[in-house]
């Protein structure tokens, strides 16, 4: 199957928006999880709240996802 | 689209002597939220006579509820008597406290017992008596344990010290068990080597007194022990027959007594003069005359009661009202915070769109139908939970109903959906950016209302129509580049000039911090992207499981039962993530997307004097 360069390279960059992005949520829920954690340790009630506060950066893996689709739609 | 509950507030005088009775019918109403009085030219009433009586006899039936563990959860409220409490309850408690002593007496005696018997084994062991251990002048001893590889040191060491010593070490795999006898003239020396060979001793001080072989011994205490627990049993089974006589008497007298310490603590939110009182309480404005009338009508007409006028900056009590089939959804408001007096209660518009959203997310019939089973159950189990696992159940029913859209069961597809979710991918991306644009400018429109009303016409223009010109300008912007491919050709002068008109508007209305604001409008917007993407995960997910299982399915018997294994796995997986990112991703999109356009929250709590508190989650 021969694939152009052109389209390879969209798709090297949609599988790219996406990774980057998850390792930017990665960094961020690292730091709020364990932030979290903590206050669920001091008081369990916590738990919801905290639970909402991590996902939180998801936002960043779906903007990626975002891209990827929009140059998935060139190749 | 409803505001909290009105609120009016009204101010009670009378003179002192009717104070109990006027408490006794706020009590009784459980309508009233009552503004702490702060000291001002007027002093704070003192708490009524009964307090000091009530709080001893409230001490007295808590602690005795511990004693017994009994809870007083499913207590109802009852009237009791005062003097009537006083006296049946000092009969109980002389026996309550006569049994406990009792069993606290044989336990003592039962674990000392276990603990002799823990240190004879090991004497025993060590073929020592335990009277060898008795203080004595002349000889220090120590028992305990060293790592098997630190003996030999020890020996040499000790020998360096003194040679009157005498070291009886067993060992037991890698640890060794010890006793020591040396001269006492070198304790201090002797002590710091067994230190250094990481000595930990152990405490004979309760087989001190004992004298004989251990092994005698333990046959000794063991029988002693086996006459202790029939009596042990006794004990336990009386305590356990008072705590079924009194348990429902004292739970009651417990709820009594609370409600009568919180009335008799009241009027210390109350203003006083010599002779009079006074109190500033928040009711609701339908119940205003009701509650004039009767507590006219209960200080036998000798109180004076006045509305007074709510201030614009006044921390008015919230008190949702919302439709009943919809109150569960409170509990999203309350977890965020509750509305300003003068904002609106957005629970309405979360019942309608937060099942909307995860449905959308987690559409799947066979998914749907499991979690709705799994929310009913816990709603059974857990009665404090009862709103939020409404919500979800609510949501399990928009997901079947999303499931027969998509045509989607278990992730098979067993007839054909208006929209195939792994193919239409595009479809999905659409109405995910569709539902964002709504419902960000629909929280926009509502800004708009609250800061026309707050802050005049032109400045709630500016401030959020400058918003949605904005996003007017961006789509003609992109639509006009699409036809001349070109930013700076002339034929794009009408984006630029409402690009224009939105910097201006927003400029007036917001200030320069509008600027980093517009990125986060369009982040917003595309934010909504979740709602197809956490679908599609789901989807992709139970595909996949699918797929294995068939695969491992076809690939003989022997690989019937992994099959099997991978099935049940991979979805009970999938539906746990079911149910956290939906429900997870649809909040967010609620306070974090939406609230942010038109709510602040931060209200204060409407908490009427005299009602019970309800459980939650939260």
């Amino acid at each position: 199957m021969a694939v152009e360069v052109g389209s390879g390279l969209l798709g090297v960059g949609a599988g790219l928006a996406i990774g980057l992005g998850a390792i930017g949520t990665g960094l961020a829920q690292q730091q709020i999880i364990a932030a979290v954690f903590g206050a669920i340790v001091e008081d369990p009630k916590q738990f919801g709240r905290g639970l909402f506060f991590i996902v939180l950066p998801e936002t960043l893996v779906i903007f990626g996802m975002v891209i990827a689709f929009m140059l998935m739609g060139r190749m | 689209m409803i505001k909290p509950q009105r609120m009016s507030k009204v101010l009670v005088v009378g003179p002192k002597s009717r104070m109990g009775k006027v408490v006794a019918k706020l009590h009784e109403l459980q309508v009233a939220h009552i503004i702490e009085h702060k000291k001002d030219e007027f002093d704070l009433c003192s708490p009524l006579q009964s307090l000091e009586k009530v709080s001893s006899l409230l001490v007295q039936v808590r602690s005795l509820l511990s004693a017994l563990q009994i809870s007083n959860e499913a207590a109802v409220r009852k009237n009791f008597k005062l003097q009537e409490v006083e006296k049946q309850i000092s009969p109980i408690k002389r026996d309550v406290s006569g049994i406990i002593e009792e069993r606290k007496k044989l336990e003592d005696a039962q674990a000392e017992i276990v603990e002799q018997k823990k240190i004879l084994g090991n004497l025993a062991l060590l073929k020592v008596n335990p009277e060898s251990f008795r203080k004595s002048s002349y000889v220090v001893s120590y028992v305990g344990s060293v790592a098997v590889a630190n003996v030999s040191q020890l020996k040499e060491k000790l020998a360096k010290i003194t040679d009157k010593f005498e070291l009886i070490t067993v060992e037991q795999k890698k640890v060794a068990l010890l006793a020591l006898f040396a001269d006492s003239t070198v304790a201090a020396e002797i002590g710091k080597v067994l230190a250094e060979a990481s000595f930990t001793e152990m405490d004979v001080s309760a087989v001190r007194s004992l004298s004989g072989e251990p092994s005698g011994l333990t046959e000794q205490l063991s029988k002693k022990e086996q006459k202790l627990t029939p009596q042990l049993v006794e004990k336990n089974t009386k305590w356990k027959e008072l705590a079924e006589k009194y348990g429902v008497f004292l739970a009651e007298v417990e709820k009594f007594l609370s409600t009568e310490a919180e009335k008799g603590q009241a009027p210390l939110s109350f203003g006083s003069t010599r002779e009079a009182f006074f109190v500033r309480c928040y009711v609701p404005s339908s119940d205003v005359d009701s509650v004039n009338a009767e507590l006219s009508k209960a200080a036998g007409g000798a109180i004076h009661i006045a509305e007074e006028e709510l201030g614009e900056e006044e921390e008015t009590p919230i008190k949702l009202r919302n439709p009943k089939a919809l109150k569960s959804f409170e509990f999203f408001t309350n977890l965020y915070s509750l509305p300003k007096y003068n904002e609106f209660d957005p629970t309405m518009l979360m019942a309608f769109t937060f099942p909307l959203f995860f449905g959308f997310m987690l559409g799947d019939v066979g998914y749907g139908l499991i979690t709705l089973l799994f929310f009913y159950a816990l709603r059974r189990k857990v009665p404090a939970g009862k709103d939020f696992f409404n919500i979800l159940m609510v949501s399990s029913v928009s997901a079947i109903l999303f499931g027969f859209l998509y045509g989607e069961v278990f992730g098979y597809e067993p007839w054909h959906g208006i929209i195939i979710r792994t193919e239409d991918t595009t479809t999905l991306m659409i109405i995910s950016g569709i539902a964002g644009l709504i419902q960000v400018n629909f929280g926009l429109i509502l800004g708009f209302i609250l800061e026309r009303r707050h802050h005049g016409f032109m400045h709630a223009l500016n401030a959020k129509v400058g918003w949605m010109v904005l996003q007017v300008a961006a789509f003609v912007l992109y639509r006009l580049f699409a036809i001349y491919h070109n930013f700076f050709s002339v034929g794009m002068v009408p984006g630029w000039a409402l690009l224009g008109v939105a910097f201006f508007m927003l400029y007036k209305g917001e200030g320069l911090m509008f600027l980093p604001e517009t990125l986060s409008l369009f982040s917003h917007i595309v934010s909504y992207a979740r709602l197809m993407a956490v679908g599609l995960a789901s989807v992709f997910i139970a595909v996949m499981v699918n797929d294995l299982t068939t695969f491992l399915w076809h690939k003989g018997a022997f690989w019937v039962p992994l099959a099997i294994v991978a099935l049940v796995i991979g979805h009970t997986f999938n539906i746990a993530l079911g149910i956290l990112s939906p429900s997870l991703h649809s909040i967010r999109l609620h306070y974090v997307e939406f609230f942010t356009k038109f709510y602040k929250g931060g209200g204060k709590e409407y908490v009427p004097f005299g009602a019970e508190k309800q459980k939650s989650l939260l």
